[in-house]
């Protein structure tokens, strides 16, 4: 449970899961919608899966990702969203960034 | 399937056999007279508890072939598990139905029937809302290019919970006759959430 936790507490992860509720997508389409780096957005993809919360598909060289939440894990993460957890954490880290 | 978990079903129909040779033998012995065991204002009733642990065997081996695919692979481990829970909570369902037939059926006990109704609505309540809540996490059984078949799954599986939980709350709040009303409601729905599901399925 605590990997489902830690999964929905970034909102980078839950923006990915919103974006996946529209359809599945592959890694590329996901990365058009977030300024981070690609290594970052892996590293997301890779807690997300550990989670459980979403599932990969690959064929040749392309990644396609969709949704695989439950209801309660849908229903965490709506509460996660509503909240806004880790929010203050990620404009910290923008801060930090913009800095150096 | 796993060997294992065949073993624990095949369980249940143990004790559904023992349950059915039990009775059929009690009452033989009480009236000394093959015949009387299907004579009765309720001939139906010996009929039905022979028939259940057959009912139960059937299931297995019909459980055991749709684990596998096509190429004859096992099934993805969310889907298995899905199977495995739903085929644990109906044989427990059944086994506990058949409990209860063979105690009328005998006489001896007279429980209370609406009490059992509400019982069995209640477990059954609960078991779809958690059969409900991991819906969502089946994959789906070929490509989903639209994501049309994981939005069918979502809604679905929100309607089995809430359903499930409405169920439950019926069986301990309403009275009998509301109560077969709500149950012929879930069933209706259920009829409809297949039928969308199956047609999500299908779609290119």
């Amino acid at each position: 449970m605590s990997i489902i936790f830690k999964a929905l507490s970034d909102p980078t992860r839950r923006r990915v899961l919103q974006l996946l509720r529209e359809r599945p997508m592959t890694a590329g389409q996901l990365a058009d919608h977030f300024e981070s780096s690609k290594a970052t957005l892996s590293a997301h993809f890779a807690v997300l899966r550990e989670a459980d919360l979403i599932a990969a598909d690959k064929h040749g060289t392309t990644i396609t990702y969709s949704l695989r939440l439950s209801v309660l894990e849908d229903a965490l993460l709506a509460f996660a969203e509503t909240v806004g957890l880790g929010m203050a954490r990620a404009v910290d880290d923008a801060r930090g960034g913009a800095k150096t | 399937m796993n060997p294992r978990f065949k073993l624990f079903l095949a369980t249940f129909i143990a004790v559904s056999l023992a349950i059915t040779v039990g009775a059929l033998a009690w009452r033989w012995r009480e009236t000394g007279d093959v015949a009387a065991i299907f004579a009765g204002p309720k001939p139906v009733r010996p009929v039905l508890l022979l028939a259940m642990p057959l009912l139960m065997w059937a299931l297995l081996i019909f459980a055991d072939h749709s684990m596998v695919d096509e190429k004859r692979e096992y099934l993805p481990r969310e889907r298995l598990w899905f199977i495995n829970f739903t085929l644990v909570t109906h044989f427990l369902l059944l086994v506990a139905g058949q409990a209860w037939m063979a105690a009328t059926y005998l006489g001896s006990a007279r429980p209370d029937p609406e009490f059992f109704i509400r019982l069995m609505v209640a477990f059954m309540g609960l078991g779809m809302a958690v059969r409900g809540n991991f819906f969502a996490k089946l994959p789906p059984p070929g490509k989903d290019r639209t994501g049309a078949f994981t939005r069918t799954s979502r809604q679905t599986a929100v309607t089995l919970v809430l359903m499930g939980l409405a169920l439950t709350a019926c069986a301990v709040s309403l009275p009998m006759k509301a109560l077969l009303v709500a149950l012929g409601g879930a069933f209706a729905i259920l009829l409809i959430l297949t039928r969308a599901q199956r047609r999500a399925r299908v779609q290119p």
